[in-house]
């Protein structure tokens, strides 16, 4: 016992080294594919994202001369990419306006007509016919709007329902901007809530935070024929979005930040739809406000929304 | 140091240009208001215009124009209103009157048509309206509607929400309610999204959830 014990030493000492190496070793190249397949995702992007895109800024934070390069960029994209010319500008709000939109529950009869202009004014998908607006088509004798449903295939209006068209409500007090984690998106002072799409990481907690499940999350890169694209696009409204994503309704703000009217309000046939300035005291829809018995969707949870709806009768 | 200087440089001369200004004013109290005050006053309101209505209605003659439309003549066209029947005295059948669809309430022919001179609109009262006063005659019944219209509640319009950057043109009633049979008749949705939720399923019964708005077509 005790003769062999030296050996035994020796033995388990050599054998202490060498399976400490070999945990070394072992540990070392773990850690290095580990590390490989962990940044594998970066080399995949640069074949995708040029240097420009990826380190380009928020855009809040973006200069002039900035903002001019990377819609340089953005347009050259859509050439390359859509084979589409268009001109993406930088729409500011305008001083003094405070966006509100009114529907008129009376007047709509859930022909759609609104969501398809949406579609269309948007560069939206065509293979999905995505769209910022969805009309609910509700029973008679409710205001939730979770019992309504999208699906209705018929002549409308139907005998004991009417339509309820929602899209985003631009809450004053909007649970979407306080959950992204990277201030992708943000209330406007016009009251307009947008969305950086180069910043968003499509994380979409804000999309599970809109009560009014107002946010549409691009999964796969939008088609859209080149013929079909509107060319009149804006950075933070209807310029082609990326793939992986989240966008929503912005009040066509490339529209009406020059005082044009929303795309989805000149589609209307009924003439539901209301847009104007809330700080105008003439304007039409402060008379609308002032005078019909509007009210606001899931007003319990205190979003606080600019967009209201009214029954004539 | 250095900028504690700068920050009492800033003020010396904010103070300095503040003085000049309240200088000048005073100066220019007696003077017209300068021109920069034309950039914030409020600029030239461009109008609204409503829309004309074209050949409201009439009767089918089956036939269609060189642009596709189909081609309809005005009753007066044949006949006479002059002790004729009123629609609601009769039957309305395709034999009295050739298809033409009449439902506008207790209305007679002769409510609005001048029986003298039937292509002549005219008040209740006799009194003969113009073409651009039409939009009056219809809001002898339906005055809500006309107040909703004033205040661009009711019709649809195109163009600017902001008039001092552009014009705006708006529906006449007749843009979307036939004179004749007003009422808006039902129409299919044609744009649908391309969902899951509206392809053929195949699950024969989908849940009550998977209808609701919610579940619709939230991606």
């Amino acid at each position: 016992m005790n003769e062999e014990k030296p050996t035994l030493e020796a033995g388990s000492k050599t054998g202490d080294v060498s399976r400490r190496n070999a945990l070394k070793g072992i540990g070392a190249t773990l850690g290095a594919t580990a590390f490989a397949a962990a940044i594998s995702p970066l080399r995949n992007l640069a074949k995708d994202v040029s240097p420009e895109e990826f380190f380009q800024k928020h855009y809040q934070e973006l200069d002039d001369d900035e903002k001019t390069r990377v819609i340089e960029r953005l347009e050259a994209e859509a050439r390359s990419e859509y084979g589409a010319e268009v001109q993406i500008r930088d729409h500011r709000p305008i001083p003094g306006t405070r966006f509100v939109y009114a529907i008129n529950l009376s007047l709509c009869n859930g022909n759609g007509k609104c969501v398809e202009a949406c579609h269309q004014e948007n560069n939206h998908d065509r293979a999905t016919n995505q769209s910022y607006i969805r009309v609910l088509e509700m029973p008679n004798g409710t205001m939730d709007m979770e019992q309504g449903n999208t699906t209705y295939d018929h002549a409308v209006p139907a005998k004991g329902k009417f339509y309820l068209p929602v899209q985003c409500q631009q809450c004053d007090e909007p649970p979407c901007t306080d959950v992204c984690p990277v201030q992708a998106t943000w209330k406007e002072d016009d009251g307009i809530v947008v969305v950086d799409y180069n910043w968003c990481i499509g994380c979409r907690y804000c999309e599970a935070a809109c009560p009014y499940h107002a946010r549409r999350f691009n999964w796969e890169k939008p088609v859209v024929p080149a013929d079909d694209v509107n060319p009149d696009q804006g950075y933070l409204s209807n310029r082609i979005r990326p793939q992986g994503v989240v966008e929503k309704c912005h009040f066509c703000l490339h529209r009406t930040r020059e005082g044009r009217l929303p795309a989805c309000l000149e589609a209307c046939p009924t003439g539901a739809r209301v847009f104007g300035n809330i700080l105008d005291p003439d304007s039409d829809i402060r008379w609308i406000l002032e005078n019909k018995r509007v009210f606001v969707l899931k007003e319990e949870l205190g979003t606080k929304p600019s967009f209201f709806y009214f029954f004539d009768k | 140091m250095l900028r504690f200087g700068l920050i009492l440089f800033g003020m010396i001369v904010v103070a300095a240009v503040l003085g000049s200004m309240v200088g000048a004013d005073s100066a220019d109290s007696g003077e017209p208001a300068p021109p920069t005050a034309d950039l914030t006053a409020p600029a030239h309101q461009h109008p609204v215009e409503i829309r004309r209505p074209s050949r409201v209605s009439g009767v089918s003659t089956g036939q269609v124009d060189a642009q596709g439309h189909l081609v309809t003549v005005a009753c007066a066209t044949c006949h006479s209103l002059l002790g004729k029947p009123e629609p609601q005295t009769l039957e309305l059948t395709s034999v009295e009157y050739h298809s033409f669809e009449f439902a506008h309430g207790n209305l007679t022919c002769n409510s609005c048509h001048d029986p003298e001179a039937p292509l002549q609109l005219r008040f209740a009262d006799g009194n003969p309206v113009a073409e651009e006063d039409l939009i009056d005659l219809c809001s002898q019944c339906h005055g809500p509607q006309r107040t909703d219209f004033d205040h661009g509640a009711h019709g649809g319009m195109t163009g600017y929400w902001d008039l001092s950057r552009g014009p705006r043109t708006r529906n006449h009633c007749v843009s979307c309610h036939a004179p004749h049979a007003p009422a808006i008749p039902q129409i299919r949705p044609t744009f649908k999204p391309k969902d899951r939720f509206l392809s053929p399923s195949p699950s024969p019964s989908p849940s009550p959830k998977e209808e609701t708005a919610a579940g619709g077509s939230s991606h």
